[in-house]
């Protein structure tokens, strides 16, 4: 079976589970709004499970989001009326709570690597099921609540430090379902609290309401934080097309310059050595065919030497932007002032790109815009790059339309940026540019 | 027509491109330099520099085994101040800072190599 067909069965179990966990529920006499809550927190796991699931196959998380909704219903068939089933639901009614535990923290990546994470996995799913195999022999349930209220209060915890410990890219992911999580988790908290006092469910019944609807916050969470996940995925992936693409161009550079080049640089001397040999009283039609050979020849390895330097500037790789963005500034059409330029090196895909965003932009300045001066800033400032080109030109530059322009949007996006445009008409240029210095967020650490 | 032998300052070509030290050569021996060794990377060329003591080295800036404003900063290190000229067939606006602070005599693109080229650098250096 395809997966895709899996998760739709799976979905379709889900649906059929619930609903006669509900029928269960309210013929046993609860109340039927609770009841119709209960149902929608649980297929809210199952649906959103499965859904982040096929947006990421790979990741168990989703797996563990689906089972926690499936077992959401377990405890209800502890009403069934049919012995075996009822003890059975007894037995397995914490699988959700197990399972949950073991969502949250295995959120986002699907692993639960750190030891306390597991021991506490483990405590869990064993201790649960131990205490209610006891509660079905004894009838006891407070070791079953005791145990409860020390894991929910060790999540609890546990789940808002991981938050406050991980960087600032991560936060984006771990934000939506942890929040949902701490607040939820106080009040499955209090609920537990409320039946170890004894307090009747209907007397608390606007708590245990607060915790169901704090538990139905959680899927939404994950869900919204799978979003975040797979946007990430998806910038991760563009960053890494960008620098491998920059690699090669790197390579194809060296390659140039150590074979080509070498051999045109190498013969053109040799044609002066020629010249230097046939001395003053040579044939002058022989010197000046040697002459216009040579003229040819240097035009060949400017270009060449043109050609190499537009693959992959050679000075990027050697200096960094403070190398080659005055370099840059030299060889522009227009007179252009380097106003400021970041001393160290940078990872290479951001010193890439901004090369390229200057190089375009006094390109364009150059071609476009009649400018007289140009300026030219880097700087750097809250784990940013920030670019600024200007031009005291025609303005009338827009982004949305000039090519060029369009291809450095793009590629400023690529590695997780921004680039904008302000050219007025008449107003002269002002293209800015913001590259994150951290391109790839799976890259930013682990929580 | 050959210049007396002790009056041609004396040279030492290093680069990894033998095609290009073969053409050097004879231009600048042309041009009336002794081009006293070769070396064909950062290595041979501080054994041929200990060996032969030229008066000036001709220095690729691109070697398998490092680059050559190490080699100058190494000679410099030691204590010797040959005059270096620096050359690649890659621009000099690719090496711009690192001349800024190098104490190299100064930097040749390899298209325009010339003994001309070199003696206006010594003379510069002096």
């Amino acid at each position: 079976m395809e997966t895709r067909q899996i998760r739709w069965a799976i979905g379709l179990f889900g649906i059929l589970f619930g609903a006669v966990a509900v029928a269960i529920q309210i013929e046993h006499g609860s109340n039927s709004d609770r009841a119709l809550i209960d149902f929608a927190v649980g297929e809210t796991y199952v649906v959103g499970g499965l859904y982040a699931w096929g947006r990421q196959p790979a990741n168990r998380t989703w797996k563990l989001m689906t089972g926690t909704g499936l077992a959401w219903f377990i405890g209800d068939y502890a009403a069934a009326g049919v012995p075996v089933i009822q003890q059975l639901a007894i037995l397995f009614a914490d699988t959700d709570a197990i399972l949950l535990v073991a969502l949250v923290l295995a959120y986002p990546e699907g692993r639960v690597e750190a030891a306390f994470d597991r021991a506490v996995l483990v405590i869990n799913a064993v201790g649960l099921t131990a205490t209610n195999a006891l509660f079905l022999v004894t009838g006891a349930s407070a070791p079953n609540l005791v145990l409860g209220l020390a894991v929910t209060f060790t999540v609890g915890v546990r789940v808002p430090l991981r938050w406050l410990r991980a960087p600032r890219a991560r936060r984006r992911i771990l934000g939506p379902p942890l929040l949902a999580v701490s607040i939820t988790l106080f009040a499955i908290g209090v609920a537990i609290v409320v039946r170890l006092l004894g307090i009747s469910e209907d007397a608390a019944s606007a708590i245990l309401s607060a915790r169901d609807i704090g538990v139905l916050a959680i899927p939404i969470g994950f869900v919204v934080g799978s979003f975040q996940l797979v946007e990430d995925e998806l910038l991760s992936s563009r960053a890494r097309i960008v620098t491998a693409a920059d690699a090669e161009r790197r390579r194809i550079e060296r390659d140039l310059h150590d074979g080509a080049q070498q051999r045109f640089v190498a013969l053109s001397i040799a044609l002066r050595v020629v010249r230097t040999r046939l001395g003053p009283g040579a044939r002058t039609d022989v010197t000046s065919a040697l002459d216009a050979a040579s003229d040819e020849l240097k035009a060949g390895i400017e270009e060449l030497r043109e050609l190499a330097r537009g693959i992959h500037p050679a000075v990027l790789t050697d200096e960094g932007l403070a190398g080659a963005i005055p370099a840059l500034a030299e060889r522009s059409g227009i007179p252009t002032r380097v106003l400021a330029v970041p001393d160290g090196r940078l990872p290479p895909p951001v010193e890439a790109t901004a090369y390229f965003v200057v190089s375009e932009a006094l390109t364009n300045a150059a071609k476009y815009s009649g400018a007289t001066h140009a300026s030219v800033s880097a700087r750097l400032g809250d784990d940013m790059l920030r670019l600024k080109v200007a031009d005291d030109g025609v303005g009338g530059a827009d982004s949305s339309i000039g090519t060029g322009l369009v291809g450095l949007v793009d590629r400023v996006a690529a590695v997780g940026g921004r680039l904008d445009v302000v050219s007025p008409a008449g107003g002269g240029t002002e293209i800015s540019a913001v590259i994150p210095l951290v391109i790839d967020p799976a890259l930013s650490g682990n929580g | 027509m050959e210049p007396e032998r002790t009056t041609l300052p004396t040279l030492l070509i290093v680069d990894d491109s033998q095609a290009f030290r073969v053409q050097a050569r004879s231009l600048l021996e042309a041009d009336g330099f002794a081009v006293i060794a070769e070396a064909a990377d950062l290595a041979s060329a501080l054994a041929a520099w200990e060996e032969t003591r030229p008066q000036l080295v001709l220095l690729d800036v691109n070697l398998p085994d490092g680059n050559g404003f190490a080699l100058v900063d190494l000679l410099e290190a030691d204590g010797f101040r040959p005059i270096v000229v620096l050359t690649s067939s890659r621009d000099v606006g690719t090496y711009r800072r690192r001349l800024e602070r190098s104490r190299a005599a100064g930097f040749i693109v390899k298209d325009e190599l010339s003994g001309g080229a070199i003696r206006a650098l010594m003379e510069s250096a002096r």
